[in-house]
């Protein structure tokens, strides 16, 4: 048998190490190991460690080991985990009303998103409590652009193309359907292949995905406005939060936050580098002109009225429209400027 | 004699051809001298002396081919048995020296890489700025069963620094090439080194998402190739599999199983490959020893 120089390739890094006596918090994390996401979750991990002097540590399950988000706040429920990163979406399975700061168009940039997340954190905070748990911090994540196989700027140009949506939320269709949209629901794993076979022509994701899933080499038209906010939270159940001494907890819940604006300026600067080697690799962006933003921002209002009300509550919707309103009047300029 | 030699050589080339002859002694690729070692440690310690030893010999004879794939094959071997493996070891409080481990893995890896790449690009003038411009078609058309080593390793390099660091944009949005070159390499010789590229495929497929192109059914073809190939005698094999497809499945009863299968190798049933049988044994304890890190299990509940 001939002899080689093996290579141990691509086994993960998971490394934990728990202390006899301490309190281990189980986390579960749908973000890739080794992701900046699974870094930071790490680093948290030791903060814990060393401001507790070894009685509260963290143990990360990353890379959906806990699960799918759904799982993991079932997990959640029954102990086997007791902390997870989870998405803004995936708060929504928790309480649709969680997605109000995330509504396609409500914010138009990272200042509004920031202004309306605190306006209205007691409240959200209030929800998640009542479901069973502790809010820890907030993470922006960038946010999700179009991306086509021709240039997008109005709606009428979207409506003449196929919208690759993720399969499983019919009231959401809905809202698509009303803005008069060609949509095609999908599971994520068809999407090459569906955008490869022409099924589906536009699709809305954040440039790390599109680069990292080599979307864009089929769609190369990215239309310049921020549809989405992208954020993630981590919470913990309010069983466990309990169980950590009191004169603690604000240290942590400041230890984490810190933590996660690190990561923030992270992401925003693999975003930039994704978004250069697309540009290098024929990636075109469309600058939206003001008329063809106020376009979409009537569209999407006459939309989204559908689901309001049926997914997430009508007054939380007109207080989180009149705090934009409010923040944009302080600014003292106009909705096409601070774009 | 000597007298006769000066005059057909000049002292540069005779330097030259001693030179050459140490290159090619060195990296004729037969000895088991490392490979077969029972002591891991005076692996470890001698392989830093023998890379610099190899870069001084590339300083003198920079286009000789065996010596850059000796030479950036072990800095591969190097940075992942010795330097990448020991970090996903260390407890997460050793987060900080982890993650310097692991840049200093990625930056080694390159440095092969670098080494390997030029051995291909003197073998195929061009090749590497067909691979720059993603042509990967006719990148590798040429390339012939000969080449099966050396694409390998420009393989291995190339993913083992994906692995250290899987958010490198430039590394991320250019996976398809090594994956393209590993390819090839089982397509000229899938038996190559006793299913070697079998073997490292299990752990690609296995690890990617679906979306990019992972495939546990892919990972499972691939696993009962490397066992075939290698007659059951490779741990790694079940290293690969256990770690991701029984790890992205908690599956935890099939991950102790081929843990077990790998402990179960017998390193003297295989002396060429001593080294790395006691290696990938040393991960499989680590491994079973840390199950809870991997699974949601409560040990004491669990009945080991």
């Amino acid at each position: 048998m001939k002899h080689r120089w093996t290579a141990i390739l691509l086994l993960g890094f998971l490394v934990c190490a728990s202390q006899a006596g301490a309190l281990v918090i189980k986390v579960g994390s749908v973000a890739p190991e080794g992701s900046p996401w699974d870094k930071a979750l790490k680093r948290i991990a030791l903060d814990w460690q060393k401001i507790s002097g070894g009685r509260v540590t963290m143990k990360i399950y990353s890379g959906g080991i806990a699960g799918d988000e759904p799982s993991m706040i079932r997990k959640m429920r029954i102990n086997q985990i007791q902390a997870a990163a989870m998405t803004g979406s995936g708060l929504g399975k928790i309480d649709p009303d969680l997605l109000v700061y995330q509504l396609p168009f409500l914010t138009q940039n990272d200042q509004e998103l920031d202004y309306l997340f605190e306006r209205l954190r007691p409240e959200l905070e209030a929800l998640l409590e009542d479901k069973g748990f502790t809010f820890l911090a907030l993470i922006k994540s960038g946010w999700l652009r179009f991306f086509a196989t021709e240039k997008v700027i109005t709606p009428d140009d979207f409506r003449k193309l196929k919208f690759f949506v993720m399969e499983g939320s019919p009231e959401i269709d809905q809202a698509w359907k009303a803005m008069g949209f060609h949509i095609v629901p999908l599971p994520p794993n068809d999407a090459f292949a569906a955008l490869q076979s022409g099924m589906v022509e536009v699709f809305t994701a954040s440039p790390l995905t599109a680069a990292a899933m080599q979307w864009f080499a089929l769609a190369p038209h990215m239309t310049d406005i921020n549809w989405i906010p992208l954020t993630a939270a981590l919470i913990v159940s309010n069983q466990t939060w309990q169980r950590i001494p009191a004169d603690l907890r604000p240290k942590l819940k400041a230890a984490t936050q810190r933590a996660l604006d690190d990561l923030e300026a992270e992401i925003m600067s693999v975003e930039n580098q994704a978004m250069d080697i697309m540009k290098e690799n024929g990636l075109v962006i469309h600058e939206v002109p003001p008329a063809a933003l106020q376009e979409w921002e009537d569209l999407v209002e006459k939309g989204f009225g559908i689901v309001i009300g049926d997914v997430i509550s009508r007054d939380l919707y007109e207080e989180a429209k009149q705090i934009v309103s409010e923040y944009r009047q302080q600014q003292g300029i106009q909705i096409d400027e601070i774009r | 004699m000597l007298c006769a030699l000066a005059v057909v050589f000049s002292s540069c080339s005779l330097n030259k051809v001693a030179v050459n002859l140490v290159a090619n002694t060195l990296s004729s690729g037969d000895s088991t001298v490392f490979t077969g070692e029972e002591d891991p440690q005076l692996v470890a310690d001698a392989l830093p002396f023998a890379l610099k030893l190899y870069e001084s010999l590339l300083e003198q004879t920079p286009e000789n081919e065996q010596l850059l794939l000796t030479t950036g094959s072990i800095f591969t071997m190097y940075a992942n048995a010795f330097v990448q493996t020991p970090a996903s070891m260390l407890a997460e409080s050793e987060y900080e020296q982890q993650q310097q481990m692991l840049q200093r893995a990625k930056k080694l890896y390159l440095r092969g890489r670098g080494y390997l790449l030029r051995a291909m690009e003197l073998r195929y003038p061009g090749f590497g700025e067909l691979l720059e411009a993603g042509d990967l078609e006719q990148a590798l058309a040429p390339t012939v069963s000969e080449d099966v080593p050396l694409l390998f390793w420009v393989s291995a390099s190339w993913l083992g620094a994906f692995s250290t660091d899987t958010f490198d944009m430039e590394l991320l949005l250019n996976l398809a090439k090594p994956i393209a070159v590993l390819n090839r390499a089982l397509e000229l010789d899938e038996a190559w080194s006793d299913g070697m590229i079998h073997d490292t495929l299990i752990s690609i497929y296995g690890s990617l998402p679906e979306a990019m192109g992972g495939s546990q059914e892919k990972a499972r073809y691939h696993f009962e190739k490397a066992v075939e190939y290698s007659r059951g005698l490779s741990p790694s094999a079940y290293l690969a599999l256990a770690s991701t497809v029984s790890v992205a499945n908690q599956d935890v009863e099939e991950f102790r199983q081929l843990l077990a299968q790998a402990l179960a190798i017998d390193p003297e049933d295989n002396p060429d490959n001593r080294l790395q049988i006691l290696l990938s044994q040393e991960k499989a304890r680590w491994l079973l020893d840390h199950i809870e890190d991997f699974f949601l299990i409560d040990l004491e509940e669990d009945q080991l």
